[in-house]
């Protein structure tokens, strides 16, 4: 039980950070440059939080969890995307939209990129469905280190 | 005092200010903008977020939608530098949904999330239920720079809800009205935080070629 309140808090944390994270690089994009200091902040921010959880889990099975409620939306907008199942609903229009938004705190890095193309598509657009996994991938290295960190140590996880 | 290892003491004393960063940097960044537009606040009812709050109120959100109701335009009156309008119905910040800067033959330099900006073909606008072709007042020599400007960023990232200042975020509104910025002329008679695509009909430096009302 106390276990599941340590997981439900981390995932509480992560969506309270990706949220007022949502907000806060968006703002800062009034200023030009803050908005790239604002997506620093918030890829540090995040491998701080995943430290955090990755002590606390002690597991990467719990690890990857968090990982994966933080980044659902992401990865539910990206598939539905990537398979053509946004053509289902009334908006699919907005699926495009509303991943463009959930990725708004690392699109200050994009947006640094030269407009290039990859079989006709800008490359930002597809880097904000490879950044969901990135995302992902950059919460489970603290537990993946821990891990081995513990494994060397001949402690179990 | 419970006995602590030396690494988790440091990290519970982070906890509550490392998960207030962000919103305590919202509440500095609406000020600093606040302060920043405060020659809007008086006609603050006139801006683009009013218009989009008072949709939401009425559970209209995005660019609204509609089917393709295709029209017999022609834009044979279009020169490069004029502006074309298309809007569906139940859209959320205005009348008008889109805009292109026409750019000849027979291309418009617009945006979209999933194509940056980019030229596509002018034709696609007869299928929006509301259309307009707005001439801007201005020399053509100029006005060809402006649509050299907007083609000169072609790839470069699209952002629906892009502010005005900078030059990595785009939409279609702002490469309009950054392109003839540029050149001296302020399309946004308002001077708001963002420009809607139907502004472009309130200002003084364009005159309407064309319009169809749903």
């Amino acid at each position: 039980m106390r276990r599941g309140i340590k997981i439900f808090a981390a995932i509480v944390r992560i969506y309270i950070l990706q949220l007022t994270a949502i907000l806060a690089v968006w703002l800062a994009m009034y200023f030009p440059g803050l908005d790239v200091a604002m997506a620093a902040l918030y890829l540090w921010l995040v491998w701080v939080e995943a430290r955090q959880s990755a002590a606390q889990m002690g597991s990467l099975v719990k690890q990857a969890a968090i990982a994966v409620a933080w980044q659902l939306p992401g990865l539910l907008m990206g598939f539905s995307l990537l398979t053509g199942l946004d053509r289902l609903t009334e908006f699919a229009y907005y699926f495009v939209f509303m991943l463009e938004l959930w990725q708004t705190p690392v699109l200050p890095w994009l947006s640094l990129l030269p407009p290039w193309t990859l079989n006709g598509w800008p490359v930002y657009y597809i880097m904000i469905f490879v950044l969901v996994v990135v995302l992902l991938g950059i919460y489970l290295l603290p537990a993946m280190i821990l891990g081995g960190r513990r494994r060397k140590h001949g402690a179990t996880i | 005092m419970a006995k602590t290892t030396g690494s988790e003491t440091p990290t519970r004393n982070w906890r509550l200010p490392r998960i207030l960063i962000f919103p305590v940097i919202c509440l500095v960044l609406l000020g600093s903008i606040g302060l920043d537009n405060r020659r809007l606040w008086p006609r603050i009812h006139e801006s683009v977020l009013f218009t989009y709050l008072d949709s939401l109120q009425k559970g209209q959100f995005g660019t609204g939608y509609g089917y393709p109701a295709p029209d017999h335009i022609s834009f044979a009156g279009l020169e490069p530098g004029d502006i074309v309008l298309g809007g569906w119905p139940n859209c959320a910040y205005g009348r008008f949904s889109h805009v292109g800067l026409y750019v000849g033959n027979d291309q418009v330099m617009e945006g979209y999330v999933d194509l940056g900006l980019t030229l596509q073909d002018v034709d696609h606008y007869r299928n929006y239920s509301d259309i307009c072709l707005l001439k801007v007042k201005a020399d053509s020599q100029l006005k060809h720079r402006v649509a050299a400007y907007a083609m000169a960023r072609q790839g470069q990232m699209f952002y629906p809800a892009a502010f005005k200042p900078g030059e990595r975020y785009w939409n279609c509104s702002k490469i309009i009205w950054s392109a003839y910025l540029q050149e001296g002329i302020d399309l946004d008679e308002l001077g708001d935080l963002w420009i809607a695509p139907e502004k472009f009909m309130d200002s003084r430096h364009v005159e309407i070629l064309y319009e169809k009302r749903n």
